[in-house]
């Protein structure tokens, strides 16, 4: 099945234009910024009144922001799976996937860098990171690497954006003002040429090689900031691999979701079609069975030792005050979603959406179940400590600056959708007619 | 009726009673405790500590003022004016101005006063002792090592040799003072001598020499107080330090990261900044190139204009 054929180049460029936001689009965008102001002053009340805030005692010092981190990291790896591994590997069914990968990945990253320093007493001091590094340290490393990440993930994203930006440049009268100012300020420079071709498909050559190593880096490294910690649930040498392949599968769910929703939206059936879903349902199915295995090695080794200081964490999760969380997150995040992959109508484009979401909400409360119920069960416990300190629940403020900073990352989305086209125009239109 | 008026008195007068015997209640009176102490011969000084009975519990009694006076509660014989800490605790060392009433007895004693207030009862606190001393000495004798320790006490200008003596050996470490044998403590003899046998071997020394300090001490003696004297002999053993702290390891300092960390981290991140660099440079070749087409092209339409 072949993504499109004999449509004219003028036809898919049309298609493919970036719309304006109807009536839906507005409200969508309106409740974003709600939610985001709404984080905003949540935030500005921690900065001013401090920390305790939070529900973040001596116990659990890495909350929901941390969970929340983790989770961005994970979603934004998406990027060099859909654009690097596949476009290395000369599948090109992938094509109208890539920059819905790429923005997703920019987004997450953007945001997993707010959310950390969201999580420092001392915002202000946020400089001290590089003025005093430790390269000893693996948050040093993971400062780095998720620098390094969000630029190759921007260069990812602006290559192949040049040619497309010379297509809206042309296409004057569909757009306002201040679209084609920007448009020129970003590519006007790009005329078409085949050297200028050459050299941008090599950087993007480069860029997909270079990404992937980054990118095992990236989830490697945040792995490390729990696995180089001696504690219950963290004490992992599997924790790098661990991460990657759950990063690998939120990032998946992540595209599946924003394909349905771009393509029910903009009308964009004719270029993400149903073939897109189902190989995208394989690909998911593959990642959930590959992550489900990891979560069978990091629980139930340990649950077969039942090691005493690991004991309580362990009857915690499985039979405990997080059982129903932990459960939710295996069964909505993983076997549910194999179950309905493994059938080819669960791979339709609207039981997709829907395992997209599961996958999505399944993994956000993966990470919260890796963070906070380790925090809780130190080996070396505290004493006399408060009865505040054994129980975790975010405060209201928690609450609002981690939706506030999911909305951010959707508006940043909504954005940049609005701006540029959600698929590649001069990509498909290449593909296209080498396909006729 | 009467009843009424007989209950209301009674009332009354229980509740005036009340307030008179509460009002007299809350003066309290203090406990003083006294230590006595004298190291190595040197000044004498008293240890005090407040305290009152609350909640039928001692509780220490922070603020509280004291006069010192040894012998007689007298101006001319006071030793200072303390204020108990938050622990109830205050010190006092005898002053030199007062060492002919000290060098006139071989018995002194200690009085604390504490002043009447709308709180506290004048209190005073007495404490005597006898002055006395203890000799340190050691001597090795076919390869054992041993402490010797005599007290004497003062006695119409003598110094008498103190029997039956408790007397505890030791050697002074961070924590405190370990004991060198066996044994917790030692009686003097007739002689007021005692004899302890140091068992223990290369015990770690503060210097290179090995030095450690022996102390012999009585504790709480009726009536000496708390004596000591130490004495510094070679019988530790040195041990060089072992300490990574200057090294260069993952948990030291950040100036201190292992070389092959700083070599493995600085070329990765050259290799991948370089990648980056080298791709911004590649777009501005491609921006050169964009104008340079657009120069050729302008350059092309006023050679040739089409035509109108």
């Amino acid at each position: 099945m072949k993504t499109s054929t004999l449509h004219l180049p003028d036809q898919i460029a049309n298609d493919l234009l970036p719309q304006r936001f109807g009536r839906r689009g507005m409200i969508w965008t309106a409740l974003l910024v709600t939610i985001c102001l709404i984080g905003a002053f949540a935030y500005y009340r921690q900065t001013t009144k401090g920390l305790v805030v939070t529900s973040m005692r001596d116990y659990v010092s890495w909350g929901i922001y941390i969970s929340n981190f983790v989770f961005f990291v994970a979603i934004s790896l998406v990027g060099s799976l859909i654009t690097a591994v596949l476009r290395l590997a000369n599948v090109h069914w992938s094509t109208p996937l890539t920059r819905i990968a790429e923005i997703i990945a920019v987004s997450a990253i953007v945001f997993a860098s707010i959310i950390i320093i969201v999580d420092m007493g001392r915002p202000e001091r946020f400089y001290h990171l590089f003025l005093y590094a430790r390269l000893q340290s693996p948050i040093m490393w993971d400062v780095i690497v998720i620098g390094t990440y969000f630029f190759i993930s921007l260069l990812l994203l602006y290559f192949p954006l040049l040619p497309d930006i010379k297509i809206l440049l042309s296409k004057k009268e569909q757009s306002p003002l201040w679209l084609q100012k920007i448009y020129r300020f970003l590519g006007s420079f790009w005329k078409g040429t085949k050297q200028q071709f050459k050299i941008s498909e090599k950087a993007i050559n480069i860029l997909c090689i270079t990404i992937i190593p980054v990118a095992f880096c990236i989830h490697t490294v945040t792995s490390w900031l729990f696995a180089t910690t001696y504690r219950p649930g963290w004490d992992s040498t599997n924790f790098g691999a661990y991460f990657i392949s759950g990063a690998f599968l939120v990032g998946a769910g992540g595209v599946v979701v924003a394909m349905y929703v771009f393509r029910r939206y903009y009308h964009l059936e004719k270029y993400i079609t149903e073939m897109h879903f189902e190989k995208m349902g394989r690909v998911v199915v593959l990642l959930a069975l590959l992550y489900l295995y990891f979560n069978i090695n990091e629980y139930l080794i340990p649950a077969f030792k039942m090691k005493k200081p690991e004991e309580s964490h362990l009857t915690n999760l499985f039979a405990g005050e997080f059982a129903p969380v932990f459960w939710f997150a295996i069964l909505v995040g993983m076997i549910i979603p194999i179950v309905i992959l493994l059938f080819k109508k669960g791979r339709k484009p609207l039981p997709m959406f829907i395992v997209g979401i599961m996958v999505v909400i399944g993994a956000w409360f993966k990470r919260y179940l890796i963070v906070t119920p380790t925090l809780l069960h130190p080996f070396l416990p505290m004493h006399d400590a408060p009865e505040t300190y054994y129980h975790y629940f975010p405060s209201w403020e928690e609450w609002a600056i981690a939706i506030g900073s999911l909305a951010g990352a959707l508006l940043v989305i909504t954005f940049f959708v609005r701006i540029f086209p959600i698929i590649p125009i001069h990509e498909t239109i290449t593909e296209d007619e080498n396909a006729a | 009726m009467k009843t009424l008026l007989k209950l209301v008195a009674i009332l009354a007068f229980a509740f005036i009673g009340k307030t008179v015997f509460a009002q007299k209640e809350t003066k309290t009176d203090i406990l003083v405790s006294y230590r006595y102490f004298v190291k190595n011969n040197s000044l004498p000084y008293l240890l005090l500590q407040t305290r009152i009975k609350a909640d039928n519990k001692l509780q220490t009694l922070p603020g509280v003022v004291l006069k010192l006076f040894v012998d007689q509660s007298i101006p001319e014989n006071l030793i200072a004016k303390v204020r108990t800490d938050e622990k109830g605790m205050a010190k006092a060392v005898l002053p030199v101005s007062l060492k002919e009433v000290w060098d006139s007895s071989a018995t002194h004693k200690f009085l604390a006063v504490v002043e009447a207030t709308s709180l506290e009862e004048e209190t005073t606190t007495e404490l005597e002792i006898t002055k006395a001393k203890i000799v340190l000495d050691t001597v090795n004798e076919e390869g054992a090592r041993k402490v010797m320790a005599q007290v004497l006490a003062l006695e119409n200008g003598e110094w008498i040799p103190a029997k039956d003596v408790e007397v505890k050996i030791g050697v002074r470490r961070l924590g405190g003072d370990m004991k060198i044998g066996e044994e917790e403590s030692y009686t003097t003899d007739s002689l007021g001598q005692l004899t302890g046998e140091f068992k223990i071997d290369s015990l770690p020394a503060e210097d290179k020499k090995g030095n450690i300090v022996l102390v012999a001490k009585t504790e709480d003696n009726e009536r000496f107080g708390n004596l000591s004297q130490e004495k510094t002999v070679p019988w530790g053993a040195y041990f060089e330090r072992q300490t990574n702290f200057n090294q260069r390891s993952l948990w030291a300092t950040r100036d201190k990261a292992p070389i092959w960390l700083l070599l493995m981290a600085c070329s990765i991140i050259a290799a991948v900044w370089g990648v980056i660099i080298y791709l911004v440079f590649q777009l501005f070749k491609i921006k050169k190139l964009g104008k340079r087409s657009t120069a050729n092209k302008t350059q092309h339409l006023e050679q040739y204009p089409s035509p109108v």
